[in-house]
């Protein structure tokens, strides 16, 4: 994550007249990770486009406020993560289902993959989907995007200890669900 | 001490899958992506203006009973209705047009046509459906010059021409020729 881009944003979108300037670089700078990060916890895209757009919404409305105590990237990182959580939740309220491992395997049935994914990249996603949430999320964040442990306690509010625990469970789960498969 | 050592070894352990497997495989739609912003500033403006709470209704005062008082005018007295140029409907004015313009060209053809009807029943038609029956000395007569003739209505003289190929030709003797000069010539025309 570039320092510089994120001490930009913060220049253009906190003076009134470069505002929107601000935040069209914030969206183009985060949109692809964030829709990852969040398509890979409600898998389908529809859910995913509905959170990520609140995700920004919510960036609108806070950027003003933003206590520069944290980065910007971990600060947006977090509203993604807290939003796809409720999303989730909310889903199991109006739905009164508990998503157990089954019911994520078979929305992973129903998720479009891309023509050209190969069997261990499916077999992958699948097993991903089958961690619960917060594992899930971390899994994500260190795999995918490559995030050092401190900048993960700092997106999700744990602290380093457990999340490499976490980590590791993940790890291990995936490599035998997929050798499984 | 060793468990624990065999426990930290492992949370450095990176996954090794075969491949490149960090790719994102999900499908995501076409230009999903560029259209995001837009699709997040409307909600934005949606959002903003359900929080104001505006009302639609118009608040600017009339008069008591404005609205109400309209009447209906009288057909007689109903003003000449004006139409503005700028809502004239364009596909009718082409319409108009184009009917205007077929009238006229007929009308012009038919002009030409009948004009030319006229004329024709003065001329004589310069096909061969009609049989002109020429003698040969016609024939002849006709080879002259226009100004071999004219000379010869004005000076009354005889014309002199040579129709040596003519009487060689045909089975006329000169005296017979003499005399056919002197009869009438008859040109028969028949239809």
């Amino acid at each position: 994550m570039s320092k510089e881009v994120d001490k930009k944003i913060l220049e253009l979108f906190l003076n009134q007249s470069t505002r929107h300037e601000g935040f069209t670089l914030l969206v183009n700078t985060y949109k692809e990770r964030l829709y990852w990060q969040i398509r890979r916890i409600v898998v389908n895209h529809d859910d995913a486009d509905d959170v990520l757009q609140n995700v920004f919404i919510k960036c609108w409305r806070s950027l003003d406020s933003f206590r520069k105590d944290s980065l910007l990237y971990t600060w947006v990182y977090r509203i993604a993560t807290n939003e796809s959580i409720s999303f989730l939740k909310k889903k199991r309220g109006a739905d009164k289902i508990e998503l157990s491992e089954e019911a994520y395997k078979l929305q992973a049935g129903k998720a479009e993959f891309v023509m050209d994914a190969n069997e261990i990249e499916i077999r992958l996603e699948k097993a991903i989907l089958q961690l619960p949430e917060k594992q899930r999320i971390v899994f994500h964040l260190k795999y995918y995007e490559d995030l050092k442990y401190d900048e993960i306690a700092e997106i999700t509010g744990t602290s380093v200890g457990a999340l490499k625990a976490s980590y590791f469970h993940a790890v291990h789960k995936i490599k035998d669900l997929v050798k499984r498969d | 001490m060793t468990k624990n050592k065999e426990h930290n070894e492992k949370l450095n352990d990176p996954i090794s899958f075969e491949g490149d497997n960090k790719r994102n495989i999900y499908d995501v739609p076409k230009n999903y992506f560029e259209s995001l912003q837009e699709s997040i500033e409307e909600k934005i403006i949606e959002a903003d203006l359900s929080d104001l709470s505006i009302s639609k209704r118009n608040i600017y005062e009339t008069p008591n009973q404005y609205i109400s008082s309209f009447k209906t005018l009288d057909q007689k007295t109903e003003p000449t209705r004006i139409i503005s140029f700028k809502n004239f409907n364009s596909n009718r004015f082409l319409k108009i047009a184009a009917s205007v313009t077929l009238i006229i060209g007929i009308g012009y053809l038919g002009f030409l046509f009948l004009d030319n009807s006229k004329t024709n029943n003065n001329q004589i038609s310069n096909t061969n459906d009609f049989d002109f029956e020429i003698s040969e000395y016609e024939t002849g007569l006709f080879n002259e010059t226009e100004d071999e003739l004219m000379a010869s209505l004005i000076f009354e003289e005889d014309i002199s021409f040579d129709n040596s190929d003519l009487i060689n030709e045909s089975d006329l003797t000169i005296d017979e020729l003499e005399e056919y000069l002197e009869s009438d010539i008859d040109l028969s025309i028949e239809f």
